[in-house]
């Protein structure tokens, strides 16, 4: 009967510790927080698509895509968070972003955890993934891409395959930037397959 | 001062003095009065002849069904006691635990609550995984074309090929 009770005190006493252990989003190794790096000169542009998917919506989306697609369903099940903001800019708007700097702001500021693995650049257009891995994992992806018209950041948090989301990304077709509304009325996009 | 009278005051303590508790003042006080007194001093003779006989009695060994009955008895005495005691504590120990438990999860959880999303945002929340990653596939693929046509292609295809051309000769059929 001690011993039970023992126990029962003993659980009571770690219930609260085994709570405190679980890792807050924000101390995730893969963790971007875009909006405290201050990356815009002046007023921030209009976000024109803005997604924040956290674990616990990302685990329904997998519970309910586990039948149909158990391969998506692994990976979600595998994430913390998916954010992408995307920046437009109209034409005649004033310029409040420089790609150039942005990119060497991040890059000093994600620097020496992370690591920058491709770096594109094609007449106005500029595309930079920066990845971090820890114990040979991929823990964070993190993905900047602009030209004068867009801007784009993609931060995706957790223990991800590139060529699993590149794989599962074909999947699907996308649609222009402008034209997203990701709210309810929207048409689902169309899939290839 | 209460007035007591020298026998009744001797005779009270003569158990305490066989048994060696009396201050020596009073030792001294009891031994004075029973050497003037033969009432008291048959008193204190019996008393000492008493103990003595009692000391030489011959040590009696207790029976083993009398020695187990008397540990099963000590046992049962004990386990009652344990058992009272927990009624009366175990409870508000356990009352306390549970609200320690529901406490500890409410108040010192940094992870809140899952709030509960309906159906439709579910689906709101698929269409944009999908998107998003079939956004970073398009995104990879135009690097990788980029890289092909841009870097690939001209810069090393075209003068590995440049550079093969002039070494083999050229195989007319």
């Amino acid at each position: 009967m001690f011993f039970f009770s023992a126990l029962f005190l003993f659980a009571a006493a770690i219930g609260p510790t085994s709570a405190w252990a679980a890792t807050p989003l924000e101390e995730q190794p893969g963790y971007i927080d875009f909006s405290s790096l201050d990356l815009f000169d002046g007023p921030e542009p209009e976000t024109t698509v803005e997604v924040y998917l956290k674990n616990s919506l990302l685990d329904l989306v997998a519970a309910a895509t586990r039948f149909e697609d158990p391969e998506l369903a692994d990976m979600l099940e595998a994430l913390y968070l998916i954010r992408f903001q995307a920046y437009h800019k109209e034409e005649g708007q004033d310029t409040s972003y420089d790609y150039e700097r942005i990119a060497e702001r991040l890059k000093a500021l994600t620097l020496p955890d992370w690591e920058r693995v491709v770096q594109v650049r094609k007449r106005d257009e500029r595309m930079q993934f920066y990845v971090r891995t820890e114990d040979e994992t991929i823990v964070g992806l993190l993905v900047l891409a602009g030209d004068p018209q867009e801007f784009v950041f993609i931060n995706i948090v957790g223990s991800l395959d590139l060529a699993q989301v590149g794989r599962i990304g074909r999947k699907f077709d996308i649609a222009p930037l402008d034209s997203i509304d990701f709210g309810a009325g929207i048409p689902k996009a169309p899939q290839k397959d | 001062m209460p007035s007591t009278s020298p026998c009744s005051w001797t005779q009270e303590r003569i158990e305490a003095y066989i048994d060696g508790e009396l201050t020596p003042v009073e030792q001294g006080r009891l031994e004075a009065h029973a050497a003037t007194c033969a009432a008291c001093a048959a008193e204190l003779e019996d008393a000492r002849r008493l103990v003595g006989e009692l000391r030489d009695l011959p040590a009696l060994t207790c029976p083993d069904a009398v020695s187990q009955a008397l540990q099963d008895r000590i046992y049962r005495t004990r386990q009652d006691r344990w058992r009272t005691a927990a009624r009366r504590w175990y409870a508000p120990l356990a009352a306390a635990a549970v609200l320690a438990l529901i406490a500890g999860y409410h108040l010192f959880d940094p992870e809140p609550v899952p709030p509960a999303f309906s159906p439709k945002e579910v689906a709101q929340a698929r269409r944009q995984v999908e998107w998003t990653l079939a956004y970073l596939s398009d995104l990879n693929s135009r690097m990788g074309t980029t890289v092909r046509d841009d870097v690939i292609q001209p810069h090393l295809v075209q003068p590995l090929r440049l550079n093969l051309d002039a070494i083999l000769p050229v195989q007319t059929m």
